[in-house]
C-alpha cells in the first residue's frame, strides 16, 4: 500500500503542520478540550508470578510493588485505582521480536510489514504474554480485505486530493496560495501510494488562485491532472465546512457530506459514482 | 594535516573558518538548479556546504557505478567543481550509512538481503529497522563480508572525493559513516551476534585482559582461553561478582561502535583521503553507551549529536548541547533542524527562531544546517528545490548568519566553571541490567533506567542502576534551578578535562572503576571542587577492594545545615560528599533543598553569579574574549517575562539584532518574549 519509492515532495512547513493539526482536530472550536489527566493506568513486568517493576503513570515506579498475579488483574485496577493496566511477561518482549524478525520479509511492502508485526503481538496477547485489563481482543486484520477494499474504492494510477481553502487569508506559506492545507495522494499500478504531495508542487506549472474557492478549485484539478495524472477524486471545502462535518456525530456523517455537497459548502469533483453510492447507503444507514 | 581542528572552528591556511554550513542533496536535484541553489545558500551568509554521498544512487548493479554518465544529476565531480567556483567548502558523508530518510538508507538492497551481511539478534535472527517506507535488515558492523560491499563502494566514490580535496578542492571535511548507535537500537542484548562480532567479542576481552589469568580474576571464573567466553544475552546477575562479566558487554558495544568507524576511517586513508578532519554524528546526544564520545574521538577528530528540538525541548537541547560542549574537541551539532521529515515531530519557523540560538548559548561552536535547500521526503527548508525563498525562513538564516560573523560568537568562550560528569560505570551498569531486553530499540534517554533496569541490589545498599540516575537528574535540575551555568561530562574524559573546571560534581556509589577514582583523586588534590556522593567507593569495576576516594578524604567538617553534607581537604582541593541519594528531579519537580544545597556550595567553591536572572523561567550564559562580551537571554517559557538581569559596574545591554539597549543600577531590565533567545552585547 506503500511504494517503496514513494515521492513526497513539496511539502511547505505551515501546510504539513496545519495538516497535522486538521487530522488532530486542532482547527475545531467545538471539540471539548482535552480532560485532565484521568484516572490513572500501571505498567507491569512480571516473571512467574513475580513483579520485577511496576510503574503507575502518575506515581511513577513502585518500589517493592505486592502484586497479587496475572490472574488477579481486575482486583488490582480497583486496589491501585487505574482504569488500564498493561502486563508483560519479562520473556514476552524477546519471544515478540524473534517472531517478528523471522518473518518479516524484504518483499513485502510496509503496510504488509506492519501487519506480520501486528499479528506477532496479537499471538503474544492470545498467549498471554502481554495482557491487558480490561481486555481487548485484537481483530484479525487482513491485507488483502484491506487491498480488495482500496482496489474497487480506488482506480490504479489515479489521484485523490482534499484541499481545504483559507477564506480569513492567514496562511503564510511558500506558495502564497490562500489554502491552508492540502494532501495529494496518487496509486500506483499495484495500488500502493507513490506520490505524497501537497498543491504546494503546482507552484511551478504557473498556476495562481484568485480568492473565490468555488470558482480557484477547477483550475487546481486542470494543473493536478497535468502535473500528476488523473484525478479520481478531488474534495475541496474551507475550514468552515471541515468543521461542519467534524461536529456531525456518526454515523450520519455520510449524509451531512451530501447535503453540504448539494449546498456548495464543499465540493467533490470529480464525484465517482461508486463513492457517491456508498455515501447514499451509507447515508440511509445513518438515518433514525 | 593540511587543516587544523581547533575547538573554535577549522584553521584552513591559518584562517579560523567556523563549520557553519547547510545541506542540499545534488542527487534529489536538477542539475541545472545547482549552480542557482548554491548561490541562493551562499547568499544566506554561508559558507559550507554539506551533502551526503548516497551509495544505493551511485550503485546501478555490483560494482557498476553512475557519476553521471546515466544521470546527470549524479555527476559528483560536477557538483564539487560548482561548488568550488562558487568560493564555498564542503563536508562530504559518503556512509555507507546515510539515512537521508532515502529507502533502505543508502544501502543498497543487494547488500542488505545479503545474510553474510546482516547483523543477528540474539537468537541468530536478522535485525529489522521499523522505518518508513520499507522496513529492512540492519547490516553488521563487524562483518567481514559487509566491509568488503563498503570497499567496492569507496573504491569507487573516493577517486572522486579525493580529487576534489583541500587544499586543490572544496572538500574540507569527511564523515564515517552516520547516525552510528548501533543502528538506533541500544539495547544490550539486542543485536550484534553475527559471529564476526562474536570474535570481535573476543579480540576485545583480550585486547583489555591482555591474558586470560587476568579475565577470570575479574569474572571468579576459570576460562582457559578468550573465545570460550560467550556472549551475554540478558541480565542475570544476582551479586555485584557477577557485574564484570556483563560491564565488560557493554563496553563491547561501545568498543564494536568504534572499532567500524576506525575501520571506515582506515578505508578513507587507504585510498587517499588524507589531510581533512573525519567526523561522525550521533543520533541522540547522550553520552551513553554504545556513545563514548572520548573513546571516538580519540579515533576521529570531532564528532557531535544530531538534533531536531521542538521549542518546548528547550532543557532536552540544552542538556545535549552540554554534553558537546564539555566533551568534544570541537563541540558541533552535524543535523541540526531547518525543517523535518514527516514522521519526525513537527517543527517550524518558530522552533527554529528559538532553538538554534539556544544551542550557540550552550556552548555549540559548528553548525549544519539540515535541510538548507528541499527534497522529496522533507520540508520546511528555507529554499525550496526550484529556488523560491520561503517566507520568513530565508531571512531568518541570513540574519542570523550575519549575527554568528559580526560577533565572532563561534569565537567567544562560554564562561561556565562547573562541569556535570555522567558516570560511565553506572551508565554501563544501566544499560547491562535492562529487564526488558531485546527492546527498548530506541535511545536510552528516551526511556530512563526506572522504566527497564531490573531492581535488584546486586549486594549492594541500593539498586545504583536505578538511583544513578535520580542523583544525576538530581544535579542536572538542581544546577539549573540555581542558576549555575555548567556543562556535562563523563568519567572517561581525561584529567585534563577536569581541570579547566572549578567545581565537577559526580555520582559514586559503592564501586567505581579505579581508574576514576585516580583521577578524581588527583582533580581535587591539584585545588578542584568535586562534589559527590551517596558513597565513597569500597570496590573498583572489577569489585575487588579499592578506596582510593575514601583514603584521599582527610578532616571531615560538616558543611549543610539540613542534608548530610561533609567536606574534606583533599590535596589543595576539596572533596564535598553529599551522604544521600538526592530527592528525586525533574521538568516538573525541583526540591528546593537541592536548589540550596548546590547554590551554597557554589559559593563555597567561588563560582561567580553576575549576569543571571532569578526568573526560573530565564536562563543566561555569558560568552567572551579579549575584545567582546555577550550574552545570552533565553526565555524558555511560552508566556512574555521581564528578565532582570544583573550586571556589573556601568555595564549596559546592547541587543545585536534590534539595537535596543539595557541599563540600570545593578540590574537591566530586559523584555523577553515567549520562546526567545535575546543575544545581547555586554558594553561598559
Amino acid at each position: 500500500m506503500i511504494s517503496e519509492d514513494i515521492q513526497i515532495i513539496d511539502l511547505d512547513a505551515t501546510h504539513w503542520n496545519n495538516l497535522l493539526k486538521l487530522f488532530g482536530g486542532e482547527f475545531y472550536e467545538h471539540r471539548p478540550q482535552k480532560k485532565g489527566a484521568g484516572r490513572a493506568s500501571l505498567r507491569i513486568i512480571h516473571q512467574e508470578g513475580k513483579a520485577l517493576k511496576a510503574i503507575h503513570s502518575q506515581k511513577g515506579l513502585l518500589r517493592d510493588f505486592d502484586f497479587p498475579g496475572p490472574d488477579s488483574l481486575e482486583e488490582l485496577a480497583r486496589r491501585e485505582d487505574v482504569k488500564r493496566i498493561l502486563l508483560v511477561e519479562r520473556s514476552a518482549p524477546r519471544r515478540l521480536m524473534h517472531q517478528v524478525q523471522s518473518r518479516l520479509s524484504l518483499d513485502d511492502n510496509m503496510v504488509v510489514q506492519g501487519l506480520t508485526i501486528y499479528e506477532c503481538v496479537r499471538d503474544q496477547f492470545e498467549n498471554k504474554g502481554f495482557m491487558v485489563w480490561p481486555e481487548r481482543p485484537l481483530r484479525d486484520v487482513k491485507y488483502s480485505a484491506i487491498q480488495a477494499i482500496l482496489k474497487m474504492a480506488i482506480p490504479a494510477e489515479e489521484l485523490v486530493m482534499l484541499v481545504i481553502f483559507d477564506t480569513e487569508g492567514n496562511t503564510e506559506d511558500l506558495s502564497g496560495f490562500p489554502i491552508l492545507t492540502s494532501l495529494v495522494l496518487r496509486f500506483d499500478s499495484k495500488h500502493e501510494i507513490d506520490l505524497f504531495t501537497t498543491t504546494d508542487g503546482l507552484v511551478p506549472n504557473g498556476l495562481t488562485l484568485g480568492k473565490d474557492w468555488r470558482k480557484d478549485y477547477k483550475k487546481i484539478l486542470e494543473s493536478a491532472r497535468k502535473t500528476w495524472g488523473k484525478v479520481f477524486l478531488g474534495i475541496f471545502t474551507d475550514l468552515a465546512g471541515m468543521a461542519e462535518l467534524d461536529k456531525t456525530p456518526m454515523p450520519g456523517q455520510a449524509k451531512a457530506l451530501l447535503e453540504m455537497e448539494k449546498g456548495e459548502k464543499l465540493i467533490i469533483d470529480p464525484f465517482p459514482m461508486r463513492l457517491k453510492m456508498m455515501l447514499k447507503m451509507g447515508g440511509l444507514a445513518g438515518k433514525k | 594535516m593540511g587543516i587544523q581542528v581547533t575547538s573554535k572552528g577549522l584553521l584552513l591556511d591559518g584562517n579560523l573558518t567556523p563549520l557553519i554550513s547547510g545541506t542540499l542533496h545534488y542527487w534529489r536535484l536538477d542539475v541545472e538548479n545547482w549552480g542557482p541553489l548554491l548561490d541562493l545558500v551562499k547568499g544566506m551568509g554561508f559558507d559550507v556546504v554539506e551533502t551526503y554521498i548516497p551509495w544505493s544512487v551511485h550503485e546501478l548493479d555490483k560494482g557498476n557505478f553512475d557519476f553521471g554518465d546515466h544521470r546527470k544529476n549524479r555527476d559528483l565531480d560536477r557538483f564539487l567543481k560548482l561548488v568550488k567556483e562558487r568560493g564555498l567548502w564542503v563536508s562530504v558523508r559518503p556512509g555507507p550509512h546515510i539515512n537521508a530518510e532515502i529507502t533502505y538508507f543508502g544501502y543498497p538492497r543487494r547488500v542488505l538481503a545479503d545474510p553474510a551481511c546482516q547483523s543477528r539478534s540474539v537468537d541468530g535472527d536478522p535485525v529489522w529497522l521499523p522505518v518508513p517506507p520499507k522496513m529492512f535488515p540492519a547490516p553488521s558492523y563487524a562483518a567481514e563480508a559487509f566491509y568488503k560491499e563498503v570497499a567496492g563502494w569507496y573504491d569507487a566514490v573516493c577517486p572522486i572525493i579525493r580529487e576534489n580535496l583541500y587544499p586543490k578542492g572544496p572538500v574540507i571535511t569527511i564523515q564515517t559513516d552516520n547516525e552510528f548507535s548501533n543502528m538506533f537500537r541500544t539495547s544490550a542484548y539486542d543485536h550484534d551476534y553475527h559471529p564476526d562480532a562474536i570474535k570481535l567479542y573476543h579480540e576485545f576481552l583480550e585486547e583489555k585482559y591482555k591474558s586470560i589469568d587476568a579475565l577470570n580474576k575479574a569474572y571468579r571464573s576459570r576460562y582457559s582461553k578468550f573465545d570460550e567466553v560467550l556472549p551475554a544475552r540478558e541480565f542475570a546477575a544476582r551479586d555485584r561478582d557477577d557485574l564484570p562479566y556483563y560491564l565488560d558487554w557493554v563496553e563491547y558495544r561501545e568498543y564494536y561502535m568504534f572499532n567500524a568507524l576506525r575501520r571506515l576511517k582506515r578505508m578513507f586513508e587507504e585510498r587517499g583521503i588524507v589531510g581533512i578532519p573525519v567526523t561522525h554524528n550521533y543520533p541522540c546526544g547522550y553520552d551513553m553507551p554504545p556513545n563514548n564520545y572520548t573513546l571516538i574521538e580519540s579515533e576521529l577528530d570531532f564528532h557531535g549529536p544530531d538534533m531536531y528540538p521542538q521549542r518546548r525541548q528547550y532543557l532536552e537541547l540544552k542538556s545535549l548541547v552540554q554534553f558537546a560542549a564539555g566533551l568534544s574537541r570541537y563541540p558541533c551539532i552535524p543535523e541540526f533542524s531547518s525543517g523535518g521529515f514527516l514522521w519526525s515531530l513537527p517543527l517550524g519557523l518558530e522552533d527554529q527562531r528559538f532553538t538554534t540560538p539556544a544551542t550557540f548559548m550552550h556552548g555549540i561552536k559548528g553548525i549544519n544546517f539540515y535541510m538548507i535547500v528541499d527534497r522529496e521526503r522533507w520540508y520546511g527548508a528555507p529554499v525550496s528545490r526550484d529556488g523560491r525563498r520561503r517566507p520568513g525562513y530565508y531571512e531568518f538564516y541570513s540574519q542570523f548568519n550575519r549575527i554568528l560573523k559580526s560577533y565572532r560568537i563561534p569565537e567567544l568562550e562560554k564562561q561556565t566553571e562547573v562541569l556535570l560528569l555522567s558516570n560511565r560505570d553506572y551508565e554501563r551498569l544501566q544499560i547491562a541490567s535492562t529487564i526488558l531486553d531485546p527492546l527498548p530499540p530506541i535511545m536510552p534517554d528516551m526511556l530512563p533506567p526506572e522504566a527497564h533496569c531490573s531492581e535488584e541490589c546486586l549486594g549492594f545498599a541500593q539498586p545504583i542502576q536505578m538511583d544513578a540516575w535520580i542523583m544525576d537528574q538530581a544535579f542536572f535540575f538542581g544546577l539549573n534551578a540555581a542558576k549555575i551555568t555548567f556543562n556535562r561530562g563523563n568519567t572517561s574524559q581525561p584529567l585534563s578535562a577536569l581541570k579547566k573546571y572549578k567545581v565537577i560534581l559526580v555520582s559514586t556509589f559503592e564501586f567505581l572503576a579505579r581508574e576514576v577514582q585516580e583521577k578524581l583523586k588527583a582533580y581535587a588534590e591539584s585545588g578542584g571542587f568535586l562534589v559527590l556522593g551517596p558513597h565513597l567507593p569500597d570496590f573498583d569495576e572489577n569489585m575487588q577492594a579499592c578506596t582510593i576516594l575514601k583514603d584521599a578524604c582527610k578532616e571531615p567538617r560538616l558543611i549543610a545545615g539540613k542534608m548530610p553534607v561533609v567536606g574534606h581537604h583533599c590535596g589543595s582541593g576539596t572533596v564535598v560528599w553529599i551522604q544521600t541519594v538526592l530527592p528525586q528531579a525533574d521538568k516538573k519537580t525541583r526540591p528546593g533543598q537541592t536548589t540550596i544545597l548546590l547554590r551554597s556550595l557554589a559559593d563555597q567553591a567561588g563560582v561567580s553569579f553576575t549576569y543571571t536572572c532569578e526568573d526560573p523561567a530565564i536562563d543566561t550564559v555569558l560568552h567572551q574574549d579579549s575584545q567582546t562580551r555577550i550574552l545570552f537571554i533565553a526565555n524558555t517559557m511560552d508566556d512574555d517575562r521581564s528578565a532582570e538581569i544583573k550586571l556589573g559596574a556601568r555595564e549596559t545591554l546592547l541587543d545585536v539584532q534590534s539595537g535596543e539597549e539595557f541599563s540600570g543600577d545593578g540590574t537591566a531590565s530586559v523584555p523577553v518574549p515567549g520562546f526567545t533567545v535575546r543575544i545581547m552585547e555586554v558594553r561598559t
